[in-house]
């Protein structure tokens, strides 16, 4: 019952929330395309085409197409994709798994990098390798990930160490080892910006805490420093990384976007920029409502596990 | 203030200045091409001539293509192009309004000085890149007006009035926040036709950026403005009679100065960003008018990032453009803020 109160109730109204926000965004959507001077409908012409038959071709005003859309999307058609003349949710079925892979490891990627680094920088504050590491992050911060992943490619056509993109050679070897060979560069590209975001947070989180008295207490017991700065200080600095982690679902993904398109990677970032050029519109719609829902499961994920881990925080409702 | 914390500002100003000027320091037009010096690698600058004798002034060789199939290109050291300031070539506007024909340096033709290579069509990196910040600076600048234009009053009133308004303009900050910004951008400029011109896609973009930057302005400041309204001096001049709307403006609005001049440095580079990628998708400033997006475009090839690394130099100019707003952003925190964390 505790636990019910705790993360249940919380959970339902956010799930409520989240719902209207996508139908808000389907409407959205319809309504900046028709504000931009194009109909929906228009995209649908194509000679020789006679499918869609889900998305109606005919003349309705965007708010009439908006509600048929969510109408049919609450039933689980997303129309067809007009260039591969497949269910939209099946296309997207099998791009969000490769997204999912490319964000958890550059998520992981990233914390196992900045949490020690994080940590190190707050504890030698001031330090050389403190105000090194300061320089990295200013710097990577300012490296555009459009950019960093032109560079990454770069190195591998010259070098030849890595595949020129995509997530499997298809000819030599296939399988897990193929697909992880793949997935290094992308992720490489995205744990470097990832790491300078979460490595600020850690420092500045470590730096509160620091200041604590539990911890000098623990200091004059003479226990051992890693014990103290892992065991007793971290946790109470990572709250605002977890909500941090939460948030770079929105990072990541359009983030992603771009080092998806340079670098082939057939996720939900180049299936929806690949829809929009060949003006696959059912597509495109499919790919921006799905991540608008990864973006808020990444907060609600973030949110409920705050929960879990410090009951301190109760449940607000607003 | 001294030099060094005037520094960043100085730095910004200048790169704002450069990009008016880009006409008067690009020794080409934009659209300019040399089909004989298609992905000519950067011109050498020479001190020393054939036999031997030093020179003040710089001179370049003319590039002739030695291996057209492999794309090499050999120096025809027999005419020397000194580098000239000042030269007269081919005809611009200056800052968009005065007609100029000289430029900052130039060889005289058919000299060529690629200071940062050609394209495949023989056209001047350096300078596209140059007329290129334009657009993504002016475009940044648009942006972030808008999006505080709109944030800051938002959040004020929310924050000030509470209840219903704050209840409901806060709903459609939650909603604007969980947009997936890109792919929504995406998703409307896929619904203009792909031959768009470059204005009128430029101004939906820059209407998009600003219609989707305001929520997390306004959430900042509401909460700012939550704490202020309880302070004494609102109080004190509600007491003397003052309007809901003169102690918003007169008395709330410059407490959020720091914030609104730091968040502004700093959600800049966002927006230089998303211009990037647009225009390296193809869907923002498309050709022949030179974007560093379309220019990264170009280099998009495995062939190109072999063998013609210059290709990549627009990321340099976004880059410093980046550097710059950030360094600008952090000097502002610093201003405002001097006990804040060094980062």
């Amino acid at each position: 019952m505790e636990v019910a109160r705790r993360l249940l109730r919380p959970a339902l109204l956010r799930l409520a929330s989240s719902l209207l926000i996508v139908v808000a965004i389907v409407f959205l959507c319809h309504g900046m395309v028709s504000l931009a001077g194009g109909r929906f409908g228009d995209t649908w012409e194509r000679p020789g085409w006679t499918g869609g038959a889900t998305l109606g071709r005919e003349e309705l005003p965007w708010y009439a197409q908006s509600a048929r859309w969510v109408g049919l999307a609450a039933r689980g058609d997303l129309g067809d994709s007009l260039t591969y003349r497949r269910p939209v949710t099946e296309l997207l079925a099998a791009a969000i798994p490769h997204s999912l892979a490319l964000a958890l490891a550059a998520i992981l990627g990233a914390l196992a990098l900045s949490i020690p680094l994080g940590i190190l920088s707050a504890v030698k504050r001031g330090s050389y390798s403190d105000r090194l590491l300061a320089a990295a992050v200013f710097v990577q911060l300012s490296v555009p990930t459009l950019f960093l992943a032109l560079v990454a490619l770069m190195v591998a056509a010259r070098t030849g160490w890595f595949p020129l993109g995509g997530a499997g050679s298809g000819a030599g070897g296939s399988g897990l080892g193929d697909y992880l060979r793949h997935l290094f560069l992308p992720t490489l590209v995205l744990t470097a910006r990832l790491t300078a975001i979460y490595l600020r947070q850690v420092r500045a989180s470590m730096l509160d805490v620091l200041r604590e008295d539990y911890l000098r207490t623990a200091l004059a017991k003479g226990l051992p420093r890693m014990r103290i700065y892992f065991r007793h200080a971290f946790p109470n600095a990572s709250h605002a990384l977890i909500t941090l982690v939460g948030m770079s679902f929105a990072t990541v993904m359009s983030g992603a976007l771009a080092v998806e398109v340079v670098m082939s990677w057939p996720g939900l970032g180049r299936l929806t920029a690949e829809a929009v050029l060949s003006r696959d519109m059912p597509l495109a719609v499919g790919g921006v409502v799905a991540a608008t829902l990864a973006l808020l499961a990444g907060n609600a994920l973030a949110e409920a596990f705050l929960r879990v881990v410090d009951p301190r925080i109760q449940a607000e409702v607003r | 203030m001294t030099i060094r914390a005037r520094a960043p500002y100085i730095v910004l100003a200048a790169l704002y200045l450069l990009s008016g000027l880009a006409g008067f320091l690009s020794p080409y037009r934009y659209q300019e091409q040399d089909r004989n010096h298609f992905y000519a690698p950067p011109t050498k600058l020479h001190f020393q001539d054939t036999a031997g004798r030093w020179h003040l002034r710089p001179f370049v060789y003319r590039m002739v293509l030695s291996d057209p199939l492999e794309v090499r290109y050999q120096e025809d050291p027999s005419v020397a192009y000194p580098v000239k300031f000042f030269v007269a070539g081919s005809s611009y506007r200056l800052l968009g309004l005065f007609p100029m024909r000289h430029h900052l340096f130039g060889v005289d033709a058919p000299g060529r000085i690629f200071l940062l290579g050609s394209d495949q069509l023989g056209r001047d990196v350096f300078s596209r890149s140059a007329y290129a910040s334009q657009v993504s600076l002016a475009l940044a600048l648009a942006a972030v007006l808008l999006s505080f234009g709109i944030g800051l009053p938002v959040g004020c009133v929310a924050g000030y009035y509470g209840g219903k308004t704050d209840t409901l303009l806060m709903w459609l900050a939650d909603l604007v926040l969980a947009i997936p910004g890109l792919y929504f951008i995406l998703a409307v400029r896929g619904a203009l036709p792909l031959d768009t011109p470059t204005l009128p896609a430029l101004a939906l973009l820059i209407l998009i950026l600003g219609l989707l930057g305001w929520a997390p302005v306004a959430r900042v400041v509401r909460a700012s403005t939550l704490s202020l309204k309880e302070r004494e001096f609102v109080l004190a001049s509600r007491a003397s009679g003052g309007s809901s709307a003169g102690i918003l403006i007169r008395h709330i609005a410059p407490h959020l100065a720091s914030f609104t001049f730091t968040q502004a440095a700093l959600t800049a580079p966002f927006y230089v960003l998303a211009e990037v990628t647009l225009s390296y998708l193809g869907l923002g400033v498309s050709e022949p008018l030179p974007s560093w997006g379309n220019m990264l475009t170009e280099a998009h090839n495995p062939v190109v990032l072999q063998r013609f690394w210059w290709m990549l130099s627009p990321g340099l100019f976004l880059f410093l453009t980046v550097v710059a707003w950030n360094w600008v952003g952090n000097a502002l925190r610093d201003f405002f803020d001097p006990h804040s964390e060094p980062l």
